[in-house]
Parts: structure tokens; sequence; C-alpha cells
């Protein structure tokens, strides 16, 4: 980010009337308005995909009438909890009462400072990237303890109790797989941790040694733990406590504990993505350059006539699809009402979303042929800006996938055996890990 | 062993005194006990080795109306090691001038401990005292309810806790 | 200065998404260790024992679906044994067949809400999803045979009260050759799962002499151990005919007499019961359904304590009929009573995780309990 007002400032007049730091402000704002948009997005799409994958697992669909397939369902979920009745029980402590959400909150979106999106997509790719987002993770745990306490109820007191003792115990197997990642790439900073990994498939800290496995399992369980997700949801356990902490809150202020939760899950994706499979690299290609040079590669080959013909050949059948959602869904429309969708009618967002869809597909592969002398350009563009943030962001979904996964399989684990877990087996394994990782890096370099 | 049998045992164990052995048409056995035997009859039919009677199935009241007025508690005994069966009861009388002075039978939870649910049922449902058990209270109805419900003459209280009974009044 | 920790009382109310209906525990905790829990029931009492005073026979019927509506044939099956036992009424064969079948298929589907609510509680959802799923198929049926699909009031006095409908037996046999694949994939999922064993194995040990002290019933007794079942050692119907095995706790499946043998128990009754009703299917005699008789039922005086093999252990009716029309005393001893009255004594010195497994565990239902 300071290269970016660095080059704001010396590019355009605009921002040097404004001043440095007038400047650095705009970009400031822009930057976190963006990330936590991001951040309320993907929290709001986590809740979307753990229901329909709950769905599934359950045989039964998830759910599927707000939106083609259920994909709004999340945002007329967050307008209900907007819209909910604010009830503060009376004899809670009210300040704390409406401190606690808050703090929940930050301990997630500060750690989206340091999450690298791209090579160049990081807010602030600061040098002790990774010892930031442990501190930041420690946010939480003040937060549940003041919902707990300021909630005046037994349970909610319990569940808070619990919730801290596990997620104070699990930072520390957390933090030694972390270290471990640390002692490889010799660098703290998100960015250096990622361009360790440079060089294909078998230097990412996953595969380099089998400490270094280990300790991505040691990092996937405790962090599973740090964001109370079963196996270890006992402090919010829902056969037991009913909600533990949550128990009191409603309306927004549950909306923000449930984001932060969800929140959470993608930032430990993330951090598990940027430690152990190499963050935004893509498995065959380095660094920005490799990524320029393939990009152009990629560019020139499609413009070649051959194969562009045969592009233009498979928008065809993309363009036909397209036509055919939009028929039935006129088709549809028409049949339940002459004329026009009046508000009796349910629309058939279905195939209104796919017919979108297709279209779409069709004209960017249509826009092949008249842009065919720019391709280069353009796909080096692709392959250097969007490939990457594409990269990390299928690699954390498919580890927040696991975590979600885990959710509807599993059991939970007691409040004593989580701690036995922790401290009997998960924190020993790591010294060793560490250890043996030191010794390893010694012997083969 | 067949439940004559026991009842002689019983006898040679217990005294015969005041038993009462009923065999009749559509009827198990039984053995109709005084109150004051009932303990030295329970702790037999426990540990003694021919009997065994490990499991209390079942512990009723009954309340007799008609010719005279009784309570009766049925015990239905069980064994599993042995598989046989044992029933007896206690009479006991219900004057009408202070009945809960007189419907009063030692307890058997220290013999059988799934009596001690069973006989709070039957407090609560009866009125019948068990002396000597460990936690006395109503099971089924709330503490400060008043009556006991199976009771052949009972009435319903008109309210409860100013909630009234009948239907009439929660119409609007 | 001394360290002092106070003692929290918690209320683990009538409204509770683990306790299975509406019960109530009060609990004296040290945080997470229990001292002592003392149930409070009776939030589902409704005098059916006095009802039952002031009904006729017949009459009754229904209420006896209410009495454990998760196994309501197993119940009426209880009460028309009795009723026909002290009358003297006799059964057709056809009707005796019909009567274990759907008793048996009761048993399973009764059995698929206890595990699966078993492994609701203790964290996993899915199981419980996948559990209704497989009862469906049987509430179907049930709904098909009798026109309801929880409490059916199905049985009468001589027999049953509908015949089979055409086909009825076939899709029967479907829905087994369906369920047993099925039972094999919630096993898989559930059954042997690490986390779930390190939940269940060791916690809430009943010693055989304990469970027969406090007269738990059904599978509760057999997981600590005792080989006892109804239906094989005191016969009622034509469960004489059929061959099954009677699933007893073993040190295979944890400690005898742990939550997580009882859990077991219950899977296997569950493909014991699949066994019985192929065999039921095999034999069914041809004939009539009921054997009705025009004349209102008097029973002759008399007492008797019948009892039957319920999913939720002995169901026992005690009858007193003094020659009229309607019952002069009927007792009704169920299983959940017992394994409800266990529960304190169980419970000094687990934590409240462990309380919520076993009373799980033990399958209480608050109906039987209260009455």
């Amino acid at each position: 980010m300071e290269n970016l007002v660095d080059e704001l400032l010396r590019e355009f007049w605009l921002f040097q009337r404004i001043g440095s730091i007038g400047t650095a402000a705009l970009v400031m704002l822009v930057c976190g308005v963006a990330v936590l948009n991001f951040f309320g997005l993907i929290g709001g799409l986590l809740t979307f995909f753990e229901r329909k994958l709950a769905g599934w697992t359950n045989s039964r669909r998830g759910p599927n009438r707000v939106g083609p397939y259920g994909l709004v369902q999340f945002v007329a979920d967050g307008l209900k909890l907007v819209l909910k009745e604010d009830i503060i029980p009376a004899a809670a402590d009210r300040s704390y009462f409406k401190f606690a959400p808050y703090l929940v909150l930050l301990g997630t979106t500060l750690s989206f400072v340091v999450i690298p999106f791209g090579p160049t997509l990081i807010i602030s790719d600061l040098n002790v990237g990774v010892f930031y987002l442990l501190a930041t993770g420690s946010f939480t745990v003040v937060g549940l303890i003041m919902a707990g306490w300021a909630s005046n109820n037994k349970w909610s007191l319990l569940g808070g109790m619990r919730s801290a003792a596990q997620i104070i115990s699990y930072e520390i197997p957390n933090a030694l797989a972390i270290l471990l990642v640390v002692l490889m790439s010799g660098t703290m900073s998100m960015q250096g941790i990622i361009r360790a990994q440079a060089g294909g498939m078998h230097h990412w800290f996953l595969f380099s040694s089998p400490f270094s496995f280990l300790a991505f399992c040691i990092y996937f369980i405790s962090a599973v733990a740090e964001i109370n997700r079963i196996p270890f949801d006992i402090p919010e356990a829902e056969s037991e406590l009913v909600a533990g902490y949550n128990i009191e809150y409603s309306g927004m202020r549950f909306g923000a504990f449930f984001a932060a939760e969800f929140g959470n899950i993608y930032v430990v994706s993330a951090v598990a993505v940027t430690c152990f499979f190499g963050g935004w690299q893509l498995p065959m290609l380095g660094e920005t350059e490799d990524l320029g040079r393939v990009g152009a590669a990629v560019g020139r080959f499609l413009a070649g006539p051959a194969v562009l013909m045969l592009v233009m050949i498979a928008a065809a059948p993309c363009a036909f699809l397209a036509w055919k959602a939009s028929r039935a869904f006129i088709w549809d429309m028409r049949r339940k009402r002459p004329l026009f969708p009046s508000r009796f009618v349910r629309l058939n967002s279905e195939l209104l979303f796919l017919a979108f869809v297709f279209a779409s597909m069709a004209l960017f592969l249509a826009l092949h042929l008249p842009l065919r002398s720019r391709l280069p350009v353009i796909y080096t563009l692709i392959f250097v800006y969007l490939l990457p943030f594409l990269a990390f962001f299928a690699k954390a979904m498919l580890i927040s996938f696991v975590i979600l996964w885990w959710r509807w399989t599993l059991p939970r684990l007691r409040v004593d055996q989580l701690m036995g877990v922790c401290w009997r087996y998960l924190i020993p394994i790591g010294f060793v890990c560490l250890v043996g990782q030191g010794v390893w890096l010694c012997l083969f370099g | 062993m067949e439940a004559h049998d026991i009842y002689k045992k019983i006898q040679r164990i217990v005294g015969d005194g005041d038993l009462a052995w009923v065999e009749e048409e559509r009827r198990e056995p039984y053995l109709m006990v005084p109150r004051e035997k009932l303990r030295p009859l329970a702790i037999a039919l426990k540990r003694d080795q021919d009997f065994d009677f490990d499991t209390l199935m079942s512990l009723s009241g009954v309340h007799q109306t008609g010719d005279s007025e009784r309570m009766e508690v049925v015990y239905h005994l069980f064994s599993i090691r042995k598989r046989h069966r044992f029933t007896f009861k206690v009479e006991l009388d219900r004057p009408p001038l202070l009945p809960h002075f007189y419907l009063r039978l030692d307890t058997v939870s220290e013999i059988w401990p799934a009596a001690g649910w069973m006989e709070r049922e039957i407090y609560d449902m009866f009125g019948i005292h068990f002396v000597g058990h460990q936690d006395f209270r109503r099971l089924l109805l709330p503490p400060d309810w008043e009556g006991h419900p199976l009771l052949k003459d009972y009435r319903e209280p008109e309210a409860y806790r100013g909630i009234s009974t009948t239907r009439e009044q929660a119409s609007p | 200065m001394p360290l002092a920790t106070e003692e929290m009382i918690l209320n683990m109310g009538p409204h509770h998404p683990s306790t299975h209906g509406v019960l109530r525990f009060i609990l004296r905790t040290d945080g997470e260790v229990i001292y002592r829990c003392r149930p409070d029931v009776g939030f589902l009492h409704r005098g059916l024992e006095k009802i039952a005073e002031m009904v006729t026979y017949p009459q009754f019927m229904p209420y006896t679906d209410r009495i454990d509506y998760l196994a309501a044939m197993n119940c009426n099956l209880g009460y028309a044994i009795t009723v026909e036992r002290l009358g003297g009424i006799e059964v057709p064969p056809r009707a005796e067949y019909v009567r274990v079948m759907v008793a048996e298929l009761n048993r399973i589907i009764s059995h698929l809400i206890s595990v699966g609510t078993f492994a609701l509680d203790i964290g996993a959802v899915t199981p419980f999803t996948h559990a209704l799923r497989e009862r469906e198929w049987v509430n179907d049926l049930f709904e098909e045979l009798c026109g309801a699909r929880l409490t059916y009031h199905y049985f009468r006095f001589g027999g049953v009260a509908f015949d089979l409908p055409d086909g009825f037996l076939d899709r029967v046999t479907r829905f087994l050759d369906y369920f047993e694949p099925r039972l094999a994939q919630f096993n898989r999922l559930i059954s042997t799962n690490k986390i779930f064993k390190e939940r269940l194995v060791g916690v809430g040990v009943i010693s055989a002499e304990e469970a027969l002290g406090y007269a738990l019933v059904g599978p509760n007794l057999r997981a600590s151990g005792i080989d006892w079942d109804l239906r094989r050692d005191e016969p009622y119907a034509v469960y004489a005919d059929l061959e099954f095995e009677v699933p007893v706790g073993s040190p295979e499946f944890g400690e005898v007499g742990d939550c997580y043998n009882r859990f077991w128990v219950r899977i296997r009754e569950m493909e014991q019961s699949a066994r019985i009703v192929r065999q039921c299917i095999a034999r069914m005699p041809e004939g009539s359904h009921w054997n009705r008789s025009k004349k209102k039922l008097k029973l002759p005086p008399g007492e008797m304590y019948v009892r039957t093999e319920a999913p939720r252990g002995e169901l026992g009716y005690y009858l007193i009929s003094r020659g009229e029309d309607r019952p002069y005393r009927l007792k009704i001893r169920t299983g959940s009573f017992s394994a409800m009255s266990i529960v304190e004594k169980l419970a000094s010195g687990i934590m409240v995780a462990d309380l919520v497994a076993l009373i799980a565990s033990l399958d209480v239902i608050a109906p039987e309990i209260d009455r």
C-alpha cells in the first residue's frame, strides 16, 4: 500500500494537491472499504455454502428459495438480523454487552490487513505479518469472555469460560506451527513466506518435509479450535448450552458474532494457504515475470487463426444455451402471467441466472475475435493480476470447504478432551516438529 | 420356584402371623402381608438365595372402595437369575378421620433402589407415606399441589395458583 | 489466602435442545463438574392412569399411543394383550403376525430416533437427519396401513383394525432391503467414529447390580451385561416361533454398561428387528385380521400384570378389573421411569457434557416418565 501511495503522489497532480497524508488517508479508506466489503461478502457466502453443504450432507437441499439457487439467502439473513429488535436483558451489564461483539469483530477484521490476495494485492505487507495475525487473534478471547459475563446468564458464562480456555490454549500449537513456517522461510512477512515457496508445488511448505506436513496438520487442527468449529465447538454447543456465549444476543449484535465466525474461517484458511500451500502461486508458474511471459504466450497462442476459430466455435454453444435459458425463462413467465411479471408471480431466477452466466461466457469468448491484436496484453494482465487472486481464492475456499465439511460429519469433543488434545498431543508434537525441522534444514539446506 | 412354594418358605422365614395367601381365577396368586411384616419379608425376598428377587418390577397403589375402604400397595417382584415372580400386597386402612396418620408404610428403597421413585409416585397419587425414604417429596405434581389424584374420592381443586382448572373461564 | 470456588446452580430447564422431551434438571456444579443433579419431572403428566378409570377399555387404546409416542404400536400391543388375557379373547393368527411385524418395525424407527438424537447430542448433526430419512419410509408405510404417522391406534381387542393393503408386504421388503445397507453406512459415519467413542466409552457406567437394583429394563439392562429379553424369555404373541438374537453389552464395545454399549445394543437390535420382520413376512398366514365381537366389552373381575418388550424396555400394565366395562385401576410401568431414577445417582462427579451423553444413552422419553 505504501507503494501505491507513492505512485499516486508521483503520477497524479490531484493527489499532490491533497498532500501525502491526505492521499494516504484516502487510499486507506478505499482499501479498508474494499476489504471490509470482501469480508462481508465472503462471510455471507460462506454461510450460504455451509447451509448448502449441510443440506446436501443431510440428504436435503439447502436454501433454494431466495434468489437463483438460494444465492441471495445470506443477504436476506443479514437484512433480517439488521431489522430485528435489539433485546438487552434487563440485568445485563449494558456497556460490556454492547462492546463485546465489536471486539470479536475487530479480531477478525484486523486480520484482513495482512492477507495476501495477490502478488501486490495486500493492504500492508508488514514485516511481522504472521506475528501480527497471532496477536489480533487474541482480541476474540476478550470479546467472548466479555459477552459471556455481560449476558448475566450462567450458561453463557460457562460458554464464555470454556471458549476462553480453548482459544488461549490452542494459540500455542498455532504459534508453533507458524514458527516452523517462519523458520523455513526466514521471514515473518506474508508475501515473503509465499515467495519462499516459489518454484512449483514441491516447494510448497506442505510437501517440503515430513515435519512441515505435520505442522500443517497441527496448524489446521488448532485453527479449527481457534474459531470454535466442530469438533471443538463446545463453547457454543447447541445441544448443551443452547448457544453458549451467544444466548442473549439477538439482531445485529448476534450478526456480528456470526459474521466474525465465518470471516474467521476464511482468515484461517487464507493463512493456511499462505503458509503451506504457496499462497497465490500457481503450481507451475513462479513470479510475476513468469506469469507475464506465460500470459503473453497464451495470448499469442489464442490469437493464432486456427485456435481463434475454435474459440469462436466454442462461443456458439454458450450463446445457444444462453438463448435457450432466456427462452425458457420467458416461457415460464408467460405461462404464469400473460405479459409482464407481477408481484404475484415468482420469477424463475435460476433460469435467469443461467442465462446470464452463459451469456457472459459467450461474450467473453466472442470478444477474442475483435480484440485479437491485443490478446497478449489482455492475457498478460489476466495472468499477472487475476489468476493469482483466483488461485489464492480457490485454495482458501478448498480449505474452508474442509472446515465446513467437518462440522456436519464429526461429533464434538468434551472440554477436557479438547484441552487434552491441545496440551498433551499438539504441543509436544509441535515442539518435536520444530526441532526436527531445524535439524532437517541443517542437513538438507 | 412356584409361587405356592415361595409362600411356604416365606411362612417358615417370617412366621405365619397374619399372612394370607390368595389364589383365585384370573388373578396371579398373591400374598397379603400386614404392614409390620413388610420389611422382614422384603429383606428375606431379596437376600435369600432361593428367592433372589433382584428386581422390583412394579410398585402400585390401589384405592379399594366398596364394602370397606382400604388402600393397597402392590409389590410385583421378579428374579432374573431364578426366573420366578412373586406378588404381595400390603393393606392399609383409610379411616375417614386423620387418614394420613394411618397411611404409613416402611420404605423398601434401601432394598430395591427402584422403589425410590415408585414410592414417591405412590405418595404423589395416593398420599401414602413411606417412612425412612431418603428423598421423600412429590414426583409428578408440583410440590404445592393439594390432594392426591388417584384416590377415588379426589376432587380437583378449583384453581391452582390463581389459574382456573375448568374450561369455562378460559374462553373469552 | 485459601482459594475458594463457589458452587453454581444451573437449571437445565424444560426448554432445552438436548433433553428428550420436557425434562428439567437442577444441577449443582463446580464449573464443569456436577456435584448433584436433581431431575424434576412431571411436565408431561396427563393423568393417564386416572383417565383409564373413567373411559372404557376400547376408549383407552388411543391413550396408550401417547404413553410412548415413538413406539406407539408396542404400547398398544401391551395393552391389547393385557385385556385379551384377562378377558380370554382370542386373536387370529394373521393378526398375531401383523402385530409382531408392526411392533418390530416400530422398534426400528424408535431406535432410529434414539440413536439419531444421541448422535445429535454429541454434536453430529448428520446422523440424525439420516435416521429421520430412514424413518420416513416406515412412516409412509404406517400411514398406508392405518392412516397415522405417529400415534397409530392400530390395535384392537381381538386383532388389528385394518388388514394389510395390497402389495404392502412387498413394500416392507423393499424398505428392509434399503435399510440394512443404510444401517451399515450409518455405522461407518458415526458409530465407529473415534471422537464418538472418546465421548462415550467408559462414561456413565452402570454395573449389572445397579441396573437390577434400579429396575432398568430393555436395552439399558442388556447393555449392562444382563441377558434378558421378554420377547425371548417370556414370549407373547408369536415371538416363540421366531428366530432372533438378543444383543447384550460386551467389552468389545467399550466397558460393559457404559453409554457406548447402550448405543450399540440399540444398533444391533435394529438389525435383529429387521430379521424378525422378514420372518413375519415369510410366514404371514391368511385369514381374518380382527376377531371382532359385537358385544360391549366387559371384563370379568380379576387382576393381572402383563409385560411386553417395548423399545424402551419393559412396559407393564397392571390391570384390576371389577367386572365393569372400564378398568378399576390401570397402572402403567414404563422403562424410562426407572432410567430416569438412576440419573441422580450416576450424575455426581461427571461433567455436564457427560450428563447430556448419559441422558441420551438411557433413551428416556418424557411422556413415559410422566404418563
